[in-house]
């Protein structure tokens, strides 16, 4: 089993300076991605998933832990020794708008992977950008045009064309949606299905919206106030939630069903630069013991592949 | 029984240097007393100007061209500045997005909360203070009257959120707005202003306007629907009519898109975008996305259709041969 693992975090952690104080915005955090699968990451803003995106990524360098990429700790390589791997990784962000510069051709931000890494001649580069285009569903002779001159989802097939150019493996989706209308959503939802069956990638998928999570993910990592809750198969996460957390979360999303009993959570996250003694849950948990406020829950398996940090929850087992 | 609001053929048309926008472009409705009507469309589709004409506060470029509005008995349209400003407030008040940009920065919370209430002459300073006390622990807020000194920046997205409503209810209005008043909160804090609102509807008895992008928040909280698509009306009806016997194809191409958590589904995308509004497509503007397009819908603009009781579609799959 694990051989099928392609990107691994341990125990990462990263601080913000903020002043005088620091925000603790991931602590601690494990996870596995498999080749091939997508790892979907939820939580609420200010949770720290688009801190792990960056981290994963090494756009930014984790205060302790480690990153492994298909074998090999990346943690702490240099640029130098980065660059391989840099290939192999690749992120689409939130706004397409500003991650696509105003300035460049459709063309040029494409051809720019391939320049970077010195691959291929001008004419091969200029097929590979119009069989990119074509692949994410563009007309291939835009590739002149800027981007202003595309709608919000074409941008963010633009993005995506770019993130696959250089045959990664890996691609962060860091709320790649959110800024999409509802009705486009779902044509960009099945584009990374179908690139993911082509070309066997493997997603770590950041959103705050549960059911596009839960439609695209394999396995489903929750996560507060910089920490990891809870981290199952989605089957598992959504059939038998354990963390009180998740409960209330997974209570909290409206459907087009109606929800027979909401479970309401009260209150609002703590601030992450002075967060709670204990668990970090424990102000909001109805189900809070002495030991919440007093001791921080590990991550324990409680049953095959699903993890809980709750000290209620995991003694359940 | 007479509506609380009637809106008739409305048409607000927004004039750019591009061209002129069609915004809205025909829209009719009615709103009953304690009523909550849900208007569902994405970005561009109207439902936003719709209800900003109801206040008379569109800007300045944008412009009511026809239709009229007729809210407990009055014109809207013919209302004069000072009238209009005895409206706003007191007897409709607004909920919108984004809490931190609707509320002064510089003001404390509690004064804020007051204003309506002094502003509209309804009691004294005393009074104002001390209701406005009662409605900010009724929204939820702990301890209102020590965070009645503080400003909007002390508090957090829920919380302002909750001030907004507070604000928007202290005159007792008879018509609540709420403008995707959860879009930009989690959704733990969605669910907690949603079952606020709920909750104040109860004890007010106000109607109420719900404005949203999110179809399935809609479900337990709204009488009725109206679905818009590109400046035009396409589906009303009851809420739970709508969603279990969606009629119009946009209304279904809606529900097939869209991931629910309680549906497992496979995704139908609907294919193109959103047309612009300065040059909208002929006859049905949703025709050039539709899986059912016919030769009369790139012609005619499609009438309402009966589908059921008080369930319309614009449609024109519905015309009976």
């Amino acid at each position: 089993m694990e051989d099928r693992v392609l990107v691994s975090v341990k125990n990462l952690k990263k601080y913000f300076s903020r002043g005088k104080a620091l925000v603790h915005a991931v602590e601690d955090v494990s996870f596995d991605i498999k080749r091939g699968e997508t790892l979907g990451l939820v939580g609420e803003s200010g949770c720290g998933k688009s801190t792990i995106a960056r981290l994963i990524i090494r756009l930014i360098n984790p205060d302790g832990g480690k990153i492994i990429f298909d074998g090999v700790d990346i943690t702490n390589l240099s640029e130098k020794a980065l660059k391989p791997f840099r290939r192999r990784m690749q992120i689409v962000f939130q706004d397409p708008a500003s991650s696509l510069n105003p300035q460049m051709t459709v063309g040029t931000i494409i051809r720019e992977q391939f320049a970077i890494h010195n691959i291929g001649t001008k004419q091969e580069q200029e097929k590979w950008v119009e069989e990119l285009l074509e692949r994410v569903g563009l007309d291939p002779s835009l590739k002149d045009a800027y981007p202003h001159e595309f709608s919000g989802g074409q941008q963010q097939r633009i993005c995506i064309a770019r993130a696959i150019a250089l045959k990664s493996e890996f691609i962060v989706c860091d709320e790649p949606l959110s800024a999409l209308d509802v009705s486009v959503q779902a044509q960009i939802i099945k584009l990374l299905e179908e690139l993911q069956k082509e070309l066997g990638l493997t997603y770590l998928f950041i959103s705050h919206d549960l059911a596009v999570v839960k439609h695209l993910s394999d396995s489903i990592a929750v996560m507060y106030l910089g920490k990891l809750v809870e981290y199952a198969k989605k089957e598992d996460l959504f059939d038998n939630p354990l963390h009180p957390y998740t409960i209330t979360l997974l209570s909290s999303v409206p459907s087009i069903k109606g929800k027979e009993e909401e479970l309401e959570l009260k209150g609002e996250p703590p601030n992450p630069i002075n967060p709670p003694k204990g668990c970090p849950f424990n102000p909001r948990c109805p189900n809070k013991i002495d030991i919440c406020e007093r001791e921080i829950p590990t991550l324990d398996e409680v049953s095959d592949g699903h993890f809980v940090a709750c000290h209620i929850a995991s003694g359940r087992r | 029984m007479e509506p609380l609001l009637n809106i008739e053929d409305l048409r607000v048309y927004f004039y750019r240097p591009e061209g002129v926008l069609r915004a809205v472009d025909g829209l009719s409705y009615k709103l009953y007393k304690g009523e909550v009507l849900g208007i569902v469309g994405e970005s561009g589709s109207g439902k936003s100007v719709s209800v900003l004409s109801i206040l008379r506060l569109l800007p300045a470029n944008g412009r009511i061209v026809s239709g009229s509005i007729i809210f407990d008995g009055k014109n809207i349209l013919e209302l004069s500045k000072e009238e209009l400003r005895d409206l706003r407030g007191k007897e409709i008040g607004i909920v919108f997005q984004d809490p931190m940009s609707s509320l002064n920065p510089v003001i404390t919370v509690g004064q804020q909360v007051m204003e309506p209430l002094l502003w509209h002459n309804l009691c004294s300073k005393n009074e104002a203070y001390e209701r406005a006390k009662e409605m900010l622990g009724l929204v939820g807020i702990p301890l209102p009257e020590e965070r009645m000194k503080e400003y909007p920046f002390q508090f957090s997205g829920g919380m302002r959120q909750r001030v907004m409503i507070a604000l928007a209810l202290i005159c007792r209005p008879k018509l609540l707005i709420a403008d995707e008043p959860t879009t930009s909160l989690d959704v733990t804090i969605q669910a907690q202003i949603i079952r606020l609102l709920k909750s104040m509807k109860k004890e007010f008895g106000m109607s109420v306007i719900l404005i949203t992008h999110n179809l399935a928040l809609t479900t337990n909280f709204c009488d009725r629907l109206i679905i818009m698509y590109a400046g035009n009306m396409m589906e009303t009806g009851k809420t739970k009519d709508i969603l279990s016997n969606p009629a119009h194809p946009y209304t279904k191409s809606l529900l097939d898109a869209v991931p629910d958590i309680e549906v497992e589904k496979e995704l139908v995308p609907i294919p193109g975008s959103i047309p612009s509004l300065i040059d909208p497509p002929s006859g049905c503007r949703f025709h050039p996305r539709c899986s059912y397009t016919m030769d009369i819908c790139r012609e005619e603009v499609p009438p309402l259709f009966n589908i059921d009781t008080d369930h319309y579609s614009a449609c024109w799959l519905h015309r009976r041969a």
